[in-house]
């Protein structure tokens, strides 16, 4: 039974970002350059779930690793573009972190589970995530916020780095042992979900910072 | 055995943790939402107060100018019953002195119309004097704060407790930068200071100034914060300069907002 509903989340958690892929093709919406960032990483995701999955078969640290620095470089981007007042805060820790995530893949973890590098990267985005919540809070400028796509990637952001926190720290754990990724794919599938929200409320009067 | 005893912990841990770390992103969403809710709440109330100050002003330059209208009719009837009337009888005395040919009737008439147009001379000062007096320019500043105050009390969004008490003539433009001052700070204090209550003071001191105080209980503002958000402080210092007031901003370390201005009647 647990199996059988694994099996299903991890299905869920590979298609599910069709639904937002699939939203911005059909509604044919000019993107802002952060929406369009964000486009760009669920593609990525998505294509790489597949390679692992169908091609790889299991996939390997190599891929492993690669995908997670750019799923990492791309966020880093989208609240370097976002975050407006500590544009160079952001650059500056974002760069700490892909160092630090390139030099834990090629010494500590090389060809083991990176379970640092993507709890670090759980926590960076947390933080980010916060960040912007903080900006919404101070500005007070989308006055209607549920119709702002922003509000909405950086719930999706926010939900799956803080649902997948626990998962990463215990990966070694849940890779040798019965425990399995169900939570982790339960919260890709809310992440993907909570995209295809924020780019259905793409709009075109939508300003890059709304 | 002893594997699956480690591995219920670190089960227990993943599911409580993960759950614990959804619950914690649910609640910073949920505070985000709602304050954002509040927030349209609120910009809908200043905006329907915004509304009825609008009104109110125009109420209030309808009263000034009615006001203004029924001086006009006075001093109109002034001119014509007073100094017209004297004017008649310059006149009259005039022609008299034209037709007669007695030395001393026309000294005596040189004489009453010396005195005539003494008189219309001062009948013409006193009248200029009026005209030039406060009671027309003033007119209608007392109620027009009122309106403003009870249009506000009427909004129901702030509570505005006021003393107002001018009995010394101020020019047109004094009455209007003070009136203005009044809307300026009203509109401060509901955009940004999420205060409940409002009390203004004018009265005044001696002969010389007229005391106005305004306070709110919000949050209060630093004078760097104010002068960066450009929350209408310049606009108000620019109207104190021009009443020639002294401006005095309260405590930033007390709660809420102060604002002080002494208005020299001269």
């Amino acid at each position: 039974m647990v199996k059988k509903l694994d099996n299903i989340l991890r299905l869920c958690s590979i298609f599910s970002p069709l639904v937002p892929l699939l939203i911005v093709v059909l509604r044919r919406k000019k993107l802002a350059r952060y929406q369009a960032v964000i486009v760009i990483f669920v593609t990525v995701s998505f294509l790489t779930d597949l390679f692992s999955t169908y091609i790889m078969r299991g996939g390997n640290y190599y891929l492993l690793h690669g995908y997670g620095l750019l799923e990492s470089a791309i966020l880093i981007y989208f609240y370097y573009l976002v975050l407006k007042e500590s544009k160079k805060v952001t650059a500056i820790v974002g760069a700490a972190f892909l160092a630090f995530y390139v030099v834990n893949s090629l010494t500590w973890e090389y060809r083991v589970f990176n379970t640092y590098g993507s709890t670090m990267e759980c926590l960076l985005m947390i933080g980010f995530a916060m960040a912007l919540f903080f900006q919404f809070y101070k500005e007070e400028e989308d006055i209607f916020i549920d119709q702002s796509p922003l509000f909405w990637m950086n719930i999706g952001i926010l939900v799956y780095f803080s649902g997948a926190f626990f998962s990463f720290i215990l990966s070694r754990e849940i890779l040798s042992g019965p425990m399995t990724w169900m939570l982790h794919n339960l919260c890709n599938v809310l992440k993907n979900l909570l995209f295809a929200i924020a780019l259905w409320k793409v709009h075109p009067r939508n300003s890059p910072a709304s | 055995m002893e594997s699956t005893s480690t591995q219920l912990p670190s089960f227990l841990i993943l599911v409580i943790g993960t759950t614990g770390m959804l619950a914690l992103a649910t609640g910073i969403v949920t505070f985000i939402y709602l304050y954002q809710r509040k927030l349209i709440k609120r910009k809908l109330a200043y905006q329907e107060i915004e509304n009825l100050l609008r009104h109110s002003e125009l109420k209030s330059a309808y009263a000034l100018l009615e006001g203004q209208d029924m001086e006009r009719q006075r001093i109109a009837e002034e001119i014509h019953d007073n100094l017209g009337s004297i004017l008649v009888t310059l006149s009259m005395y005039a022609h008299t002195l034209h037709k007669t040919d007695v030395p001393e009737e026309k000294a005596q008439l040189a004489d009453k119309i010396g005195e005539i147009a003494r008189q219309a001379h001062e009948e013409a000062r006193r009248i200029s004097h009026k005209l030039d007096s406060g009671a027309l320019r003033h007119f209608g500043l007392e109620s027009a704060i009122k309106d403003l105050i009870n249009a506000v009390n009427n909004s129901g969004a702030i509570t505005v407790e006021a003393n107002i008490d001018i009995d010394r003539e101020l020019p047109t433009e004094a009455g209007l930068n003070v009136y203005r001052i009044i809307q300026e700070l009203i509109n401060n204090t509901l955009k940004h200071a999420k205060a409940s209550r409002i009390n203004i003071d004018i009265s005044p001191i001696s002969n010389e100034y007229i005391s106005f105080i305004y306070e709110d209980n919000g949050t209060g503002f630093s004078l760097e914060d104010g002068q960066k958000k450009g929350m209408g402080l310049r606009n108000l210092a620019a109207r104190a300069e021009k009443l020639n007031a002294h401006l005095t901003f309260g405590e930033e370390a007390k709660s809420g907002f102060s604002v002080a201005l002494e208005i020299p009647l001269k």
